[in-house]
C-alpha cells in the first residue's frame, strides 16, 4: 500500500512549479478544473496544513476561447453574439459594452426609447444573474432547496425576455443605434406583475436563508477584503461595495439614461462575505425599483436610430466603455482603423480582477472557507477567461 | 435434527432474515421518500416517471448500481478497499437484533442491549477511516480524517446524554425500557428528559453524517468525501448503510424517548413503525433545509455546547433521584 | 443623427488631450471614454504609477496593441472617488519587448501582464510569476495576437486626435491633471 501520499512528483507544469516551495508537513490539494463548486473551470491549487490552506493559486485558461483574437477576423455585426457569451449570466451588459463602444466611437444617437428599453432588459437581467448567483451560493454551503425557488423565479422573468429577444440566456437583444425589436403590453404587463411578486419573495427570502443561524456562521466574518487591497487589485462591484465603498459605474460615470432614476447604491462595510451577500440582496431590490421607474416613464419613439447601421465602419479611434454588469465594472477598449473588423478589442472582465485577490485573502482561511470566498466573489470562469 | 441446533440459533438466523428484509424495504422505501420530501420542499414533483408517481424509482436506482463498472483505484489495497463498505454495513444489521419491534417481536433480549447498539454505530468510524485512506486519494484523506473527528468527538454526549435515563430506569435492557414508559405521550421519557432527547437527536444526525453535519461527504466541497472513488455496488454499500444507520438511530430515539412500540390504543409494532419513520422525516426535512455546518464550528458545539449541557441535565437527574 | 466620419487626414490637428472636448473641428468622436490620455516614456512608468497610486487610482486594465513603431502598452486607471479614466500609453521596441512591472505598486497587474505575455510576448521584469495565464503552459507557438507585417497600422491612422509625445512624470502638468482629473468635465 502506498503511504506516502504526500510527496506527489507528478502532475502538470502549474503543479509542480507549486510544489517547490512545499513544506515537509503539507499536503498539496489540487480544487481541479471539475469540481461542484467552482462554477466553472476554475483550477486552484492550495497547499493545506489540516483543514488551513497555507497559499493557494489559481490556474485560468481552461475556458479560454480568444474572443478578442475572434473580434480581430469578424466584421462587427458578426462579432455581435460573442461578448454575451462571455458572461453569460449577465450577456445583456457585454452585448451592451460592445454596441455601445461602437456607437462612442462613430457618435450615433440612441432614440430614447431605446435606452429606456436597454436599462430595463438589462436590469431584469441583473436579478436573474444575481437570483442564480444567490441559489448556487447557498448550494455551495450545503442546502440545494433555495437554488430551486431562485430558478423560478429566473423562469419567469426569462419567459417574458423569451418572448422579446428570442434568447433564454445569452441575449443578443441590442444592435448599433437600439435594440433588436420593440417590446409591446403584455411585457410590460408581465414585467410589473413579477417585480410585485418578487418583492414578497424577497421577505420570504430573508426570512429563511439570510436569518438562517447556520448560514450566518458560514458567511459572516468570512473572507475579509480590506478596502485597500480592492483598491490595489482593481476589484468593483458588489466585492467592493461589500467592504464599504458605495461605488456603482450606474452612479458614478452615469451612462445612457440612468442618470434620470432615482436608486439606491447599498454598501455595507462588514468587509466580509456577508457583506457582499447583502449588497447583492439589495441590489435585486434596487433593479426592480428602476425597472418600475423605467416602465412608469417610458417614452415613445423609435426602437432603433432609423439610419443605424448595419454594418458600420467606425472611423479610426480608440474608445473605452465601462458599465456596471452584475459582477462589477464591464470595460470594453475598441480600437479601429477604420476598416470592417476592429483592430483590437479588449474585454476588461470584473471577474478577472475580483479573482486576482483570492490568492491573497484565502491565506490563513479553511477549505470550507475558501469555497465560500470563492462563491462570494460571484465568479463565471468564461468571463475571466474569455 | 431439532435438538442437534439449538433452538437459540434458529430464532437467531431466523430473526436475521427478517430484519435484513426489513431493512431492505426500509433502504428502498428510504430512498424514495428522500427523493419525494426533496422534491416537495424544493417545489418539484420528484421521481415521476419510473412507474406511477415514481414508485419504482429505488429499484431502478438498485439495477443501476448493480450494473456498474467494477474497479479498484490504482494503487489501492484491493482487499481492504472492498472491505470497507462491508464494515460499515455489518455492525448496522447487526443492531438491529437487540430492537425491540413489538411486544413479542424481539430477536434476542439482551440485557445489555443499549450498549451493544452503542458500540456497534461506532464502528462505522472504522470503515469510514479505512474507506478514506485506501482509496489513495486526497480528498477521501480528508473526508475521512474529517469524519474521525466528527464520529469520535458526538459519541460523547451521544452517551451522556443517555446516562439519565439508565439512572432513572436502572437498566440496559431495551425492552424493559420500553415497558418503563407507559403508554400516553407524557409518560413517555421525552416529557421528562427533554434535553437528552434534543442532545441525543442531534449527535444521531452527526453520527449518521447527515446534514447539517455531512462534511464528510461534503458534496460542494470535496466532491464526494470518502466514498468519492467508490462506484457501482461499493458506494451503494455506504449508502446502504447511511441509511442503515440512520434508522438505527430513529430506532433508539423511539424506545428511549418516545415509548417504543407503546401506544394509546392498541401497542405493537405498528406504533414502533410509526414513530420511527416521523423521526426519519423530520431529519430529511431537515437535510434539505439547513445548510452545512463548518469543521471547526462542528466541533465547537459538541464540544462546548452539547457536552457541558448533557453534563448539567446529567447532574439534574441524579440530583432529583436522590432527592425523590 | 448619425455621421459617418470620414477617417482623418494623417498630419493631423496635433491637439492635447484634455481639452478634446472644446475642439471646434477634430474629426474623432465627441467622447473616447478617456478623461486624460497620455503618453508616458518606458523608464517614467514606475514613477508615474506611483504617482497615480497616491493620489488614489486603481487600476483596471493594461491591454497591448500591435503597431508599427513597436508594441503600445496602455494602462487604464480609473478613480472610486472623483471618478476619470487616465489611459496612459508606452511605446516599447519590437525587437526589445521589455517593460517594467507595475506589480510592486499594483498587485493586481499582476494577471493583466500575464495576459500580454501571453497574446503578445512582452517580458516584464521582475515579474514574481512571468508564466502563461489563459495559454497552455508549454505552448510554444508565436504569440497569438500579433498582426501580419500587411495588416500592421501604425499610431497615426489608429489614434489620429493625439499628442504623441510623451508626458514626463515629474512633471507639474502631469500632477495637476492626474488629481483633478474628474468625469464631469470632460463628458458632452
Amino acid at each position: 500500500m502506498n503511504l506516502d501520499l504526500r510527496l506527489n512528483t507528478s502532475g502538470d507544469f502549474y503543479s509542480q512549479k507549486f510544489q517547490t516551495t512545499k513544506r515537509d508537513d503539507t499536503l498539496i490539494l489540487n480544487m481541479g478544473p471539475q469540481h461542484p463548486s467552482t462554477h466553472g473551470v476554475l483550477r486552484v491549487l492550495l497547499e493545506i496544513d489540516g483543514e488551513y490552506i497555507l497559499r493557494a493559486e489559481p490556474v485560468l485558461g481552461y475556458i479560454h476561447r480568444m474572443h478578442e483574437k475572434m473580434a480581430e477576423v469578424m466584421t462587427y455585426p458578426q462579432y455581435l453574439p460573442n461578448p454575451p457569451r462571455t458572461d453569460y449570466l449577465h450577456a445583456m451588459a457585454w452585448n451592451w459594452a460592445h454596441v455601445a463602444a461602437v456607437e462612442r466611437l462613430m457618435d450615433i444617437q440612441v432614440p430614447e426609447r431605446a435606452e429606456y428599453l436597454r436599462v430595463i432588459t438589462c436590469e431584469l437581467n441583473r436579478i436573474c444573474s444575481h437570483l442564480l448567483w444567490w441559489g448556487s451560493y447557498i448550494m455551495d454551503l450545503g442546502a440545494s432547496t433555495p437554488f430551486m425557488y431562485a430558478f423560478h423565479n429566473r423562469e419567469r422573468i426569462q419567459d417574458s425576455l423569451q418572448r422579446i429577444t428570442g434568447s433564454r440566456l445569452t441575449y443578443c437583444y441590442y444592435r448599433f443605434g437600439g435594440v433588436y425589436c420593440d417590446i409591446d403590453d403584455k411585457f410590460i404587463s408581465e414585467i410589473r406583475e413579477i417585480c410585485n411578486w418578487m418583492k414578497e419573495r424577497a421577505k420570504m427570502y430573508k426570512d429563511l436563508v439570510t436569518d438562517n443561524f447556520i448560514l450566518r456562521k458560514r458567511v459572516e466574518e468570512i473572507g475579509e477584503i480590506s478596502l485597500e487591497t480592492c483598491r490595489k487589485y482593481g476589484a468593483t462591484g458588489p466585492v467592493l461595495r461589500g467592504s464599504g465603498l458605495a461605488y456603482d459605474v450606474r452612479r458614478d460615470e452615469p451612462y445612457s439614461v440612468y442618470d434620470r432614476f432615482d436608486f439606491n447604491v447599498p454598501s455595507y462595510d462588514n468587509c466580509d462575505a456577508m457583506g457582499r451577500y447583502l449588497v447583492r440582496m439589495d441590489e435585486i431590490q434596487e433593479s426592480i425599483k428602476i425597472i418600475e421607474q423605467a416602465l412608469d416613464s417610458l417614452p415613445e419613439g423609435d426602437h432603433i436610430h432609423p439610419k443605424a447601421p448595419k454594418r458600420p465602419k467606425p472611423p479610426a479611434g480608440d474608445v473605452y466603455f465601462a458599465l456596471e454588469g452584475a459582477r462589477g465594472k464591464i470595460g470594453l477598449n475598441l480600437v479601429s482603423d477604420g476598416g470592417k473588423s476592429p483592430y483590437r478589442i479588449k474585454l476588461r472582465a470584473p471577474g478577472f480582477s475580483n479573482l486576482s485577490l483570492f490568492a491573497e485573502v484565502a491565506q490563513g482561511t479553511m477549505i470550507a472557507d475558501a469555497v465560500s470566498i470563492l462563491g462570494s466573489l460571484d465568479l463565471v470562469i468564461p468571463e475571466i477567461d474569455r | 435434527m431439532m435438538d442437534i441446533i439449538p433452538t437459540q440459533f434458529i430464532v437467531i438466523f431466523v430473526g436475521l432474515l427478517a430484519i435484513m428484509t426489513f431493512i431492505a424495504v426500509n433502504a428502498l422505501i428510504l430512498v424514495y421518500l428522500e427523493r419525494k420530501v426533496a422534491g416537495f420542499i424544493q417545489r418539484r414533483p420528484g421521481p415521476y416517471e419510473v412507474g406511477p408517481q415514481g414508485i419504482l424509482q429505488p429499484v431502478a436506482d438498485g439495477v443501476k448500481l448493480l450494473g456498474k463498472q467494477i474497479f479498484t483505484p490504482k494503487g489501492a489495497d484491493s482487499k481492504l478497499y472492498w472491505l470497507a463498505p462491508i464494515i460499515s454495513i455489518t455492525p448496522a444489521i447487526v443492531c438491529f437484533v437487540v430492537i425491540p419491534f413489538g411486544p413479542f417481536l424481539q430477536v434476542i433480549n439482551s440485557n445489555v442491549g443499549l450498549i451493544l447498539i452503542l458500540a456497534f454505530t461506532g464502528i462505522n468510524v472504522l470503515a469510514i477511516c479505512v474507506a478514506g485512506w485506501t482509496s489513495q486519494n486526497k480528498y477521501s484523506l480528508i473526508g475521512a480524517a474529517r469524519d474521525i473527528s466528527q464520529g469520535v468527538a458526538y459519541e460523547i454526549p451521544l452517551l451522556l446524554s443517555i446516562l439519565p435515563l439508565i439512572f432513572m430506569t436502572g437498566t440496559l435492557n431495551l425492552y424493559e425500557i420500553v415497558i418503563a414508559q407507559g403508554a400516553w405521550p407524557w409518560q413517555w421519557f421525552i416529557a421528562s428528559q427533554p434535553l437528552a432527547f434534543f442532545i441525543f437527536f442531534i449527535c444521531s444526525l452527526a453520527e449518521a453524517n447527515r446534514t447539517p453535519f455531512d462534511l464528510p461527504e461534503g458534496e460542494s466541497e470535496l466532491t464526494a468525501g470518502f466514498h468519492t472513488d467508490y462506484a457501482g455496488m461499493g458506494f451503494g454499500l455506504f449508502f446502504f448503510a447511511e441509511y442503515t444507520y440512520m434508522t438505527v438511530a430513529s430506532c433508539i430515539v423511539a424506545i428511549l424517548f418516545l415509548g417504543g412500540f407503546q401506544g394509546p390504543i392498541a401497542s405493537g409494532w405498528w406504533w414502533f413503525l410509526a414513530k420511527v419513520y416521523v423521526l426519519l422525516l423530520i431529519m430529511i426535512w431537515i437535510r434539505w433545509t439547513f445548510p452545512r455546518v463548518r469543521f471547526d464550528q462542528l466541533l465547537n458545539i459538541c464540544w462546548k455546547w452539547l457536552i457541558p449541557l448533557a453534563v448539567l441535565n446529567l447532574l439534574l437527574t441524579l440530583g432529583v433521584i436522590a432527592i425523590c | 443623427m448619425s455621421e459617418e466620419n470620414q477617417e482623418s487626414k494623417p498630419e493631423g490637428k496635433q491637439k492635447t488631450a484634455s481639452d478634446k472636448s472644446e475642439k471646434k473641428e477634430k474629426t474623432g468622436p465627441t467622447y473616447t471614454g478617456y478623461d486624460l490620455d497620455y503618453f508616458l516614456a518606458p523608464q517614467d512608468l514606475l514613477k508615474a504609477m506611483r504617482k497615480m497610486d497616491e493620489t488614489g487610482y486603481h487600476l483596471e486594465d493594461i491591454t497591448c496593441l500591435d503597431i508599427q513603431e513597436g508594441f503600445q502598452l496602455v494602462y487604464h486607471l480609473d478613480r472610486y472617488h472623483q471618478p476619470g479614466r487616465v489611459g496612459l500609453r508606452v511605446i516599447i521596441p519590437k525587437e526589445n519587448p521589455k517593460i517594467p512591472t507595475i506589480s510592486g505598486i499594483f498587485p493586481g497587474a499582476a494577471w493583466h501582464e500575464r495576459e500580454c505575455y501571453d497574446f503578445f510576448g512582452i517580458q516584464f521584469k521582475n515579474h514574481p510569476n512571468l508564466t502563461h495565464l489563459l495559454l497552455d503552459a508549454e505552448f510554444d507557438e508565436p504569440p497569438p495576437l500579433l498582426k501580419e507585417d500587411s495588416a500592421r497600422k501604425d499610431l497615426q491612422q489608429i489614434c489620429p486626435d493625439r499628442e504623441y509625445t510623451p508626458i514626463s512624470a515629474d512633471s507639474e502638468e502631469f500632477m495637476q491633471a492626474i488629481r483633478n482629473c474628474s468625469k464631469s468635465k470632460n463628458r458632452s
